[in-house]
């Protein structure tokens, strides 16, 4: 949080100095404010920001990959393939462990990418119930979840 | 210059609405409540995200700054939400399902592979 404020004040103190005030020397500010507390982590402490906001930019990139090409499949879908042909069914998924956050991120990723869209979560928080859209065995589906999204979550709110 | 960005706008909403179309296309096709949740809930993200994205590059950000951008992030975290709501109803209500019926449980599965 310190860290923010830090890099937030980077950036208003690159506004003042600029001659317009503008979204695209804020947006400047902010990314100069952020390469400085990238160099000087061991002094000004700023570790964990500066992993947590890659980690959650990298994970913008991923999701958004991944959304393209789940949209993708399902196009291919919907156009191409002969409706006996598809393979839809329920699965299970453990997110044993995860805190509510990281649970609403997850089920919220999950429904928007890879074929897959979250049914129920179990009363106790530690299951989902997801509907898988025409992929192949259940536990390749669970690998990609864990591989792609979970990890990425993981890595940022962490 | 200004002929460029129309031509831009232009084919990012003539793509938005062809994605929205497919995704219609599904919705009509698809077997069950499930299934069609899955359209509705990526196409018509994508479809309208892009419609958005041609609005904002036609307007450019002196006019209409942020606030295209907040409605697409709002659009990201509304419409999952509805195609979760809707196949969690679908289930509440045990709508017909196309497909094999059993759910493939990981906890069964595990204990399986451990049995054998």
């Amino acid at each position: 949080m310190k860290s923010f404020a830090l890099n937030l004040f980077v950036a208003v103190i690159w506004l003042l100095l600029g001659q317009e005030l503008s979204l695209v020397n804020f947006i400047i500010g902010f990314l100069i404010g952020f390469a400085l507390l990238a160099l000087f982590r061991p002094v000004l402490g700023s570790h964990g920001y500066v992993r947590r906001t890659t980690a959650a930019f990298l994970y913008l990139f991923i999701f958004g990959k991944q959304f393209l090409l789940s949209c993708w499949n399902i196009f291919h879908a919907a156009l191409l393939v002969p409706v006996d042909q598809l393979n839809p069914r329920l699965i299970t998924y453990d997110v044993e462990g995860l805190s509510r956050l990281e649970i609403l991120l997850l089920s919220h990723s999950i429904s928007l990418t890879p074929g897959t869209t979250t049914v129920e979560i179990s009363e106790d928080f530690s299951t989902f119930l997801i509907h898988v859209f025409n992929t192949g065995s259940p536990d390749e589906v669970r690998d990609e979840i864990t591989t792609t999204l979970r990890r990425g979550i993981l890595a940022f709110t962490r | 210059m200004s002929d460029a960005i129309h031509l831009i706008s232009a084919w990012f909403a003539l793509l938005g609405a062809l994605v929205i179309f497919v995704a219609m296309i599904g919705v009509v096709r698809f077997p069950d409540v499930f299934c069609r949740a899955h359209a509705l809930g990526k196409g018509m993200t994508l479809g309208i995200s892009l419609m958005l994205l041609s609005l904002w590059i036609d307007q450019g950000t002196q006019a209409a700054g942020l606030k295209i951008l907040a409605a697409i992030f709002f659009q990201f975290l509304t419409l999952p939400v509805a195609s979760h709501l809707l196949a969690l109803l679908a289930r509440q209500l045990d709508f017909p399902r196309f497909g094999p019926r059993e759910i493939d449980d990981h906890r069964a599965a595990k204990g399986a592979g451990r049995g054998s």
